[in-house]
């Protein structure tokens, strides 16, 4: 980070080989659509770029950061487009062939970490029974609220509450060791 | 409210889905409680991660030549100058208008001493003449811009002098960043005096011609540059920064950068600061 902001080319190219993957694919998971995937992936990074002052170290990780203006791109551009059918439909009916390794890293070590803490998040979440990881993929790809996701899948509202904190707890539990994880070593 | 539905609450706004209201609530619970604070925390972590839980897709490889294109193309983060550096910069461009003006006017009786021998010897005392003219103008310039420079340092040292006397100062530590690398400071602010001053210690060591500069942010995330310095020989400094009476300052960042000579050059961050509210004036 501190090469990007002393407008290091090389840097960002870097952090694209490393990140963009995994931005591109978040984006794709709420948008649904290539074409507006590829626009947030070229907003983040851009962003990265000009202002590297709005990651802030202090507050958090990298990537959590990273993950986090990519999830709030992509929906408010979702919310722009109003393409409200995506979401409920887990997994696999993105558009493209799933591929294996986040990027071409140039640190093979943080290439693991990364792998070893996806394989342990999917993990956690495919551990989850169908319908509190349902609520949670709507909250959090779709971006719905409590009552949003009430009315889309027809359930009480006290009962999407409760499988929304029950399945955050139990991903709490299974994630404790990666809750703290140093993926981004390097980068603050 | 029971333990269940404040976990309820908590992990719910971790995770984005709270109406509005609902938000302001769980904003207000973890501001209060410390407990609640660390399990929000907690909680926002594990949101983070569930990002990582997608099938992985490729984007277009061309996509990565478009956003470098565009990140050479574009231009870097500008901060806007704050008013206080605009003489330096008006002198600077008196200057090269003076530079540009004898310039042409040299250009011109050189052409001229080509065209008429009988001219020459007129046309090289004049050229002596201008340079004489062009270098006591330079000189002028420079002597006013030395004195500006001279009046400011004295302005910011009288400034730390009064507001590192005055009691009533707050005094808010920087906090450290990874590229700190053991400095430390204080930002006092002074409302009696007007003014603010960074107490910085430790300060990593600069590249031959960098600076460090200070960024105010304001309310609306927009960011003035309100200091450059580059720190003593123990790499301490104290910088007084004149109230900015437009919009209080939230934040406060010291960056190291390379280039001292590019107002738009950026660095890391080395220390910075949440500013508290400044009493409300009447």
């Amino acid at each position: 980070m501190a090469a990007l902001a002393l407008g290091d080319i090389v840097a960002l190219e870097l952090l694209y080989d490393r990140y963009s993957t995994l931005v591109f694919s978040v984006s794709l998971r709420v948008l649904r659509d290539p074409q507006l995937a590829e626009d947030v992936v070229q907003e983040v990074f851009l962003r990265l770029w000009r202002q590297p002052i709005s990651y802030d170290p202090t507050r958090g990780r990298f990537i959590s950061w990273l993950m986090s203006v990519t999830r709030n791109r992509s929906l408010d551009e979702l919310r722009r487009v109003t393409r409200r059918m995506r979401s409920e439909d887990v997994e696999d009916d993105e558009p493209g062939h799933e591929i294996a390794a986040v990027g071409h890293l140039d640190d093979p070590q943080a290439e693991l970490m990364v792998a070893e803490a996806r394989a342990a998040v999917r993990a956690a979440m495919t551990r989850l029974p169908p319908a509190q990881r349902r609520v949670i993929e709507l909250a959090y790809f779709g971006g719905l609220t409590h009552v949003e996701i009430a009315e889309r899948t027809g359930d009480p509202l006290g009962t999407v509450k409760t499988r929304v904190r029950l399945g955050m707890r139990k991903l709490r539990e299974s994630l404790a060791e990666y809750s703290s994880w140093e993926t981004d070593r390097g980068f603050r | 409210m029971t333990p269940e539905e404040r976990e309820e609450l908590l992990a719910a706004h971790a995770l984005g889905t709270l109406s509005a209201p609902d938000a302001a609530d769980a904003d207000a619970l973890i501001r209060a409680d410390p407990t609640a604070n660390a399990q929000f925390r907690a909680y926002r972590e594990i949101a983070d991660l569930i990002a990582l839980s997608v099938p992985l897709r490729q984007a277009d490889p061309a996509l990565r030549e478009r956003v470098l294109a565009a990140a050479r193309r574009g231009r870097r983060w500008q901060p806007r100058l704050s008013s206080r550096h605009a003489p330096v910069y008006v002198l600077a461009a008196a200057l090269a208008v003076v530079t540009i003006w004898a310039a042409t006017l040299q250009s011109s009786l050189v052409q001229l001493k080509h065209q008429t021998a009988s001219l020459s010897a007129v046309v090289e005392s004049d050229a002596k003449r201008l340079d004489r003219l062009a270098g006591a103008t330079s000189g002028v310039q420079e002597a006013r811009m030395l004195s500006l420079q001279l009046n400011s340092a004295l302005k910011d040292e009288q400034s730390v002098q009064r507001v590192q006397a005055d009691p009533k100062a707050i005094a808010t530590n920087l906090d450290q960043t990874s590229a700190s690398h053991g400095a430390g400071g204080q930002y006092l602010s002074s409302e009696a005096v007007g003014a603010s001053v960074l107490v910085l210690h430790d300060l990593p060591m600069l590249p031959l011609g960098g600076a460090y500069r200070v960024w105010l942010e304001d309310p609306l995330s927009q960011l003035t540059l309100a200091a450059s310095f580059v720190p003593d020989s123990s790499m301490g400094a104290r910088v007084a920064l004149q109230r900015d009476t437009r919009l209080e300052s939230v934040k406060v960042y010291v960056v190291a950068t390379s280039r001292a000579d590019d107002p738009a050059a950026t660095g890391p961050v080395v220390l910075m600061a949440k500013l508290p509210k400044r009493a409300s004036t009447p």
